[in-house]
């Protein structure tokens, strides 16, 4: 019996370019346009934690959030090519984070009024192995449940981003009045419902006497 | 820890918690993998993409040459004069045809149309075009059938008369001795057009037209052939019906002409 030689194929790696690793946010913007997978590593390397957290935050740490990271890179490299060389890339990342967050909100809502999603269990992505905090952000993400997309949005961008109001109405496209009103209903609505939970209520104040790890 | 120190939570111990315990980071691995599922997707988008456009075009250019061939095959065909041969006659250089034998001749066209030509009537074929044809019948009797087919225009000359047919089946006989034409028309209709009917006189199917020293008459066929098939020494002739005419509007409208141009 003859064995067969292993074939061996070659395959391309798109190592990070030092220049491009350094470049500008015009030029990289301009490379990952024209398709270089070079500036495409490099965008990953820079942005992904960033489109990975806002998505964490906003969503909750569910298993959804790998795919929906690459959606944005993959919409925002083909939108790149109409981006202007001023541009500064990341509120552009931001900006296309916002709209799948949008989206996927919005779907999340009709899935959860005929029960379909799954519920949310928050195991993989915290770092913390202290069950208090497991509790009380479970219990959060049930609370930030209870808002409309617009408001949830607002409301995580604002507290957990660290958006400015007018960096909040950029992003969701609305003017700063409209963002305003949204970010005070979505603080009332959230501030009285932390209020009445007795689980994050307990987490918090066993946090503040430093009785969590 | 930036928790608050009173009994209620406030805003600040929420960002504190998911600041604090939910964050963007993976490890290495996880990181280099999505980098590579970001990539390979972009390669496949790519290819897909390339896919796609060589579909689009290869289809504009299937799509192109159907309708090229079509619209040259319709052209041809729109073009092509409607080709013809005689049985039982003789047909000269010149579109004369002329009865050979006692059955008489019989002109069949391309297109399912058939002109039978008594013993000793002769007629000329005075042109073919891609939809009909224009025939003369010089003298005698001639048993038309016309396919009734889209566009079909045959005329048919009987010394000063013009028949104009669509699609039908009628008999014409033509004297030339005593300018007599007699139309059977079996079914259809056609337009006759001659001296005594400048504009022209419908003709519907079951009547005949009679055309005889500058009078043209119209009746019912079935009257006409019992008529002749009658003794005359018995039966007068039956009186044409002019309900039975139906002429095209004419200048001066008067009903009497109707049946008697």
């Amino acid at each position: 019996m003859v064995s067969r030689p292993q074939q061996i194929r070659a395959r391309l790696v798109a190592l990070p370019s030092p220049t491009l690793a350094q470049a500008d946010d015009a030029t990289l913007a301009r490379a990952a346009s024209s398709g270089d997978p070079r500036a495409t590593s490099v965008l990953w390397d820079r942005f992904s934690p960033l489109v990975r957290r806002m998505l964490r935050r906003t969503l909750g740490p569910t298993a959804e959030v790998e795919t929906l990271v690459q959606e944005v890179f993959l919409r925002a490299l083909r939108q790149l090519g109409a981006l202007p060389d001023s541009a500064q890339l990341k509120p552009f990342v931001v900006s296309v984070t916002v709209r799948v967050l949008s989206a996927q909100l919005k779907r999340n809502r009709v899935r959860r009024l005929f029960r379909l999603r799954t519920p949310w269990h928050g195991a993989d992505h915290v770092s913390s192995t202290e069950p208090g905090a497991r509790t009380a952000l479970a219990a959060l993400y049930r609370i930030l449940d209870g808002l409309d997309a617009d408001a949830r949005l607002a409301f995580t961008l604002r507290h957990f981003e660290g958006l400015q109001i007018a960096e909040l109405a950029s992003a969701t496209d609305a003017s700063l009045a409209r963002a305003k009103r949204r970010l005070a209903r979505a603080n009332a609505r959230v501030q009285a419902a932390v209020s009445r939970d007795a689980a994050f209520s307990a987490y918090a104040h066993a946090a503040s006497l430093g009785d969590v790890p | 820890m930036t928790y608050g120190e009173s009994d209620s939570p406030t805003l600040a111990d929420v960002e504190a918690v998911v600041r604090e315990n939910v964050s963007g980071h993976v490890d290495g691995d996880r990181h280099e993998q999505g980098k590579q599922r970001l990539l390979a997707s972009l390669r496949h988008g790519r290819q897909s993409t390339a896919r796609q456009v060589r579909r689009v075009v290869l289809l504009a250019v299937a799509l192109g040459a159907v309708a090229g061939g079509g619209a040259y095959l319709w052209k041809q065909r729109a073009a092509a004069r409607l080709s013809y041969d005689v049985a039982g006659g003789l047909l000269s250089d010149s579109g004369y045809v002329r009865s050979s034998g006692p059955s008489g001749a019989r002109l069949s066209f391309s297109d399912g149309s058939r002109v039978d030509l008594q013993d000793g009537a002769r007629a000329r074929i005075a042109a073919v075009d891609a939809h009909g044809a224009r025939l003369a019948i010089e003298n005698g009797h001639a048993a038309l059938s016309v396919a009734h087919l889209p566009g079909a225009a045959w005329y048919v000359d009987a010394g000063p008369f013009v028949i104009q047919v669509t699609g039908t089946q009628f008999d014409v006989d033509w004297s030339s001795y005593d300018d007599t034409l007699s139309v059977d028309l079996h079914e259809g209709s056609l337009v006759v057009s001659g001296p005594p009917a400048p504009t022209g006189v419908v003709l519907r199917a079951g009547q005949r037209l009679t055309a005889h020293e500058g009078r043209l008459s119209i009746e019912a066929l079935e009257l006409a052939v019992q008529a002749a098939e009658a003794p005359p020494a018995l039966e007068p002739l039956p009186e044409p019906d002019p309900a039975l005419a139906d002429p095209l509007p004419l200048p001066s409208a008067d009903p009497a002409a109707a049946a008697h141009f």
